[in-house]
C-alpha cells in the first residue's frame, strides 16, 4: 500500500475520485470501485444507514438546501461542499455514492454511503447523516451482533479471518469505584481466539479490524485480500478489496440492521392501533437483585442524551418515563423482574428511538437479549 | 414550613398512590378472572362499569352505580369492588365508603350474562394494608350500631405492594367472606399476584374510573402526547417553539384508546376514563403555566 506524499498528489487524487463517482452509470461506478487501490491517507469508507422510506430520498431532500448537489446521470452520486477545520477552516468537496443491497433482497430503506476520503472529510459526511437523524438512522450494532457478524464473515467469504486490532472499553477498579477505560489492542489472532480473549477480559468492543486471507486448500495467502475496520455504528473502513468488504461485511451489517429495525418498527401505540407491543431486554443472569443496581439503572436513564425523563419509581423497582427529543417518541421503562427490563412504547415510538435507547442501555448498563415482552415473546 | 420539596414529595406520593391503586385493581381483577394458566370461561372485568341497583336497595333504589371494579368469575359469580389506597384522617368521612359498599351489596344488573343478572355476588372494599384493620374496626362498629348498615355479602380485602426482589401485590381477606369457595380459600391464606404479570397482561392501562392526580395527566401530555404530535407542528421562529394543535376531545379519545377505558373490553355499560373534564383541567393548568413546547433541534 502506497501513500500520497504531497498536497499536489492529494488534490489530483481527489479530482480523480470525483470523476469516478461522477460517472453516469452505477455499474461503472461499482466496477471502478472494485478495481481501485486507495492510497493512504485516504480510505474507502462505507456507512450503512436506515430510513423509513429510502436513504436516497432523504439525501435527495437535502440537495439544494445547503452545499449538497447531485451529479447528473443514473448514478446515485453526490458532492458535499463544506468547511472543515476550526482554526483554519478549509473548503472541501467530498464526492460520495449511495449503494443499495437490492441483490440481497433488502428494501431501499437500508442503503450505504460510500466515500473515498480522509478522516476529517469523512467526519463532515458523518455530520451530514447525523444532522438528518432521525430521517437517516445509523445501524447500531450490539456487541453480540458485532461478534456474530464477524463469525459469519468466515463462512460467507470462505476466507481465513484474523483479528488485526480492536478498540474496546474495559472496566477497572479504582480507589473511588469502578471505571471504564478505552483500549486499543493490536493482535494477529485467529478470530475465535480473539473473541475468547474479548470475553475473558469482559471488553466492550467499539470496533474490530478484521483481515481476510484468501485460502486455497490448506494454503493461506500471506497478504490479506482486504482489511475491514468494522465499527459498532455500522461504519466500515476498507483497505483492499471493496467487493469483499461490500458483499460480505456491509451486506451483513445491513441485514442485521434491517432485521433489528423491522423488529422495533410499528410498536408505538398510535401505529399499532393501540394494541401494546412492548419489548423486553432479557439478561441471562439476574442483575436487579440489589437496590444499588436499580439505582444505578435509574441514574443511567436519567442521563440519557436528548431526552426528557420522569422517575416515578426508583426503589424497589424502577419505572422511568423517557421522551426522545429527536422525534417525540416516548417510553415507560420498567425494571421489575431481576433479569429483565421492559420497554413500553408510548403513543409514538419510532424504530430509530427504540434502537437508540436499546443501544444506550447496552452501552451504559449491560447487554441483553431483545424480545417481545411477554410469557413466550419472540426473540429478535 | 412548607417547602417546594415537601410539595413535590406530596404530589409524587399522590401519583404513586394512584398508580398502585390501578395496579392493585388490575392484579385483583386478574385473580378473579384468571385461573393461573388461562382466562376462565365466561369471565370478564371492567372499571367504572355502570351497574343498576335493584328496586329493593336500601340506599338508593333503582339508581346506577359505577364501582371501581366489576369482575365476573363465571356466569354465576362476580365481585364488585371499590379500591382505596388511602383514607381520610378524619374517620367520620369514612361513613360514605360504608354507604357506598351497602349500595353495592345488592342484586345488581349489568353482568356479562344473558339477562345481565348473576346468581351470587360480593361487594368488596379493596383497601391498602395500612388502613385495612382500622376500616374493619370502623365497619364492625357501624354494624353493631345498625345491622342494616353493612350488607350480608360485604367484605374487606386488604392489599399491599410487596417490595421483594420480584415485587408482587398481596391480597388477604380482613372482614366477611367471599361466597366463591375457590377464591375464598386463596384470599383467606393470602394471594400473591406478581407485578410483572400485571404489566405483561395490561402494560398500557394507566387509569381507572377515579380522577388521577393532575401531575400524572400533565406528565402524560408533556412527555408523550405533545411530543408525539411534533411532526404535525409548525416551527414558530418568533417564539422559538413548535406550534402544535390539540383539543380536549381528541386527546381524551386517544388517551382512552391507549391507556384507559377503550383499551379494555368495551360495551354500552363500560365506564369512560380518563374523562374529558379531567383533560380539560389539565389543559387549563398548562394554560395557566403559559406552556410552550420547545423543539430541540
Amino acid at each position: 500500500m502506497y501513500r500520497l506524499s504531497t498536497p499536489q498528489e492529494e488534490r489530483e487524487f481527489e479530482v480523480f475520485i470525483e470523476a469516478l463517482f461522477k460517472q453516469d452509470n452505477p455499474i461503472k461506478v461499482r466496477n471502478e470501485l472494485y478495481r481501485l487501490n486507495v492510497p493512504a491517507p485516504y480510505r474507502l469508507r462505507i456507512k450503512v444507514l436506515y430510513s423509513q422510506v429510502s436513504v436516497e430520498d432523504v439525501i435527495d431532500s437535502l440537495v439544494g438546501k445547503g452545499r449538497l448537489l447531485r451529479f447528473k446521470g443514473e448514478s446515485r452520486s453526490y458532492l458535499l461542499k463544506t468547511m472543515i477545520g476550526k482554526r483554519n477552516p478549509v473548503e472541501v468537496s467530498i464526492p460520495f455514492y449511495i449503494e443499495s443491497f437490492d441483490k440481497n433482497g433488502l428494501h431501499e430503506n437500508v442503503q450505504a454511503i460510500i466515500a473515498i476520503c480522509k478522516t476529517n472529510q469523512w467526519n463532515a459526511l458523518r455530520r451530514l447523516s447525523k444532522n438528518s437523524y432521525p430521517k437517516l438512522v445509523p445501524i447500531l450494532l450490539s456487541q453480540a451482533e458485532l461478534i456474530q457478524s464477524a463469525r459469519r464473515l468466515k463462512k460467507v467469504t470462505g476466507h481465513s479471518v484474523n483479528v488485526r486490532a480492536l478498540s474496546a472499553k474495559e472496566s477497572f477498579n479504582g480507589e473511588k469505584g469502578t471505571f471504564k477505560k478505552s483500549v486499543r489492542v493490536w493482535t494477529d489472532e485467529e478470530l475465535e481466539k480473539a473473541l475468547l480473549s474479548i470475553q475473558d477480559r469482559r471488553q466492550i468492543l467499539t470496533s474490530i479490524d478484521i483481515e481476510f486471507f484468501h485460502v486455497i486448500g490448506d494454503q493461506t495467502h500471506v497478504r490479506p485480500t482486504a482489511i475491514c475496520k468494522i465499527r459498532k455504528n455500522g461504519e466500515i473502513e476498507v483497505t483492499g478489496s471493496y467487493k469483499l468488504a461490500f458483499d460480505a461485511v456491509a451486506t451483513q451489517i445491513a441485514e442485521v440492521g434491517a432485521s433489528k429495525l423491522r423488529f422495533f418498527a410499528g410498536r408505538g401505540l398510535r401505529l399499532s392501533q393501540y394494541k401494546p407491543r412492548p419489548l423486553a431486554v432479557n439478561f441471562s443472569q439476574p442483575v436487579f437483585q440489589k437496590a444499588a443496581a436499580i439505582r444505578q439503572f435509574v441514574q443511567i436513564l436519567s442521563k440519557y442524551p436528548h431526552s426528557m425523563h420522569a422517575v416515578e419509581h426508583g426503589n424497589p423497582y424502577a419505572h422511568v418515563k423517557l421522551t426522545d427529543i429527536y422525534d417525540g417518541s416516548s417510553f415507560d421503562v420498567w425494571a421489575i423482574s431481576p433479569s429483565r427490563i421492559a420497554l413500553m412504547p408510548g403513543l409514538k415510538a419510532s424504530e430509530a428511538a427504540f434502537e437508540r435507547l436499546v443501544d444506550y442501555i447496552f452501552d451504559r448498563f449491560r447487554e441483553g437479549q431483545i424480545a417481545d415482552y411477554g410469557y413466550e415473546g419472540k426473540n429478535l | 414550613m412548607v417547602t417546594k420539596e415537601k410539595i413535590f414529595r406530596a404530589e409524587l406520593d399522590k401519583v404513586n398512590d394512584y398508580e398502585q391503586t390501578v395496579n392493585a385493581i388490575l392484579a385483583f381483577a386478574a385473580f378473579v378472572v384468571h385461573d393461573g394458566t388461562s382466562q376462565r370461561p365466561n369471565s370478564q372485568f371492567g372499571f367504572g362499569r355502570r351497574m343498576e341497583i335493584s328496586p329493593n336497595n336500601l340506599k338508593t333504589p333503582s339508581s346506577e352505580i359505577t364501582p371501581d371494579l366489576v369482575a365476573q368469575k363465571s356466569k354465576r359469580y362476580g365481585i364488585v369492588a371499590e379500591a382505596k389506597k388511602s383514607l381520610d384522617q378524619n374517620q367520620s368521612n369514612w361513613i360514605q365508603h360504608v354507604e357506598q359498599l351497602r349500595k353495592y351489596d345488592d342484586d345488581l344488573k349489568g353482568w356479562w350474562t344473558e339477562n345481565e343478572k348473576i346468581d351470587k355476588s360480593d361487594a368488596v372494599m379493596l383497601i391498602h394494608q395500612s388502613r385495612g384493620r382500622l376500616f374493619r374496626d370502623f365497619l364492625e362498629n357501624r354494624k353493631k350500631e345498625d345491622t342494616d348498615s353493612v350488607g350480608p355479602n360485604t367484605s374487606i380485602i386488604e392489599f399491599n405492594e410487596s417490595p421483594e426482589t420480584e415485587p408482587y401485590y398481596f391480597f388477604r381477606i380482613e372482614f366477611g367472606n367471599i361466597q366463591d369457595s375457590e377464591l375464598m380459600r386463596n384470599i383467606y391464606e393470602g394471594k400473591q399476584v406478581p407485578l410483572e404479570k400485571v404489566k405483561i397482561s395490561f402494560s398500557n392501562i394507566q387509569y381507572y374510573d377515579a380522577k388521577p392526580p393532575l401531575p400524572l395527566l400533565l406528565i402524560r401530555l408533556w412527555t408523550d402526547y405533545f411530543p408525539s404530535k411534533l411532526d404535525e407542528g409548525e416551527y414558530d421562529e418568533q417564539k422559538k417553539a413548535m406550534k402544535i394543535q390539540a383539543n380536549v376531545y381528541d386527546v381524551t379519545d386517544e388517551l382512552q384508546k391507549a391507556f384507559g377505558s377503550q383499551a379494555l373490553y368495551k360495551d354500552e355499560r363500560s365506564g369512560e376514563f380518563p374523562k374529558q373534564k379531567w383533560i380539560k383541567e389539565a389543559f387549563d393548568e398548562l394554560l395557566r403555566a403559559d406552556a410552550k413546547i420547545i423543539h430541540h433541534l
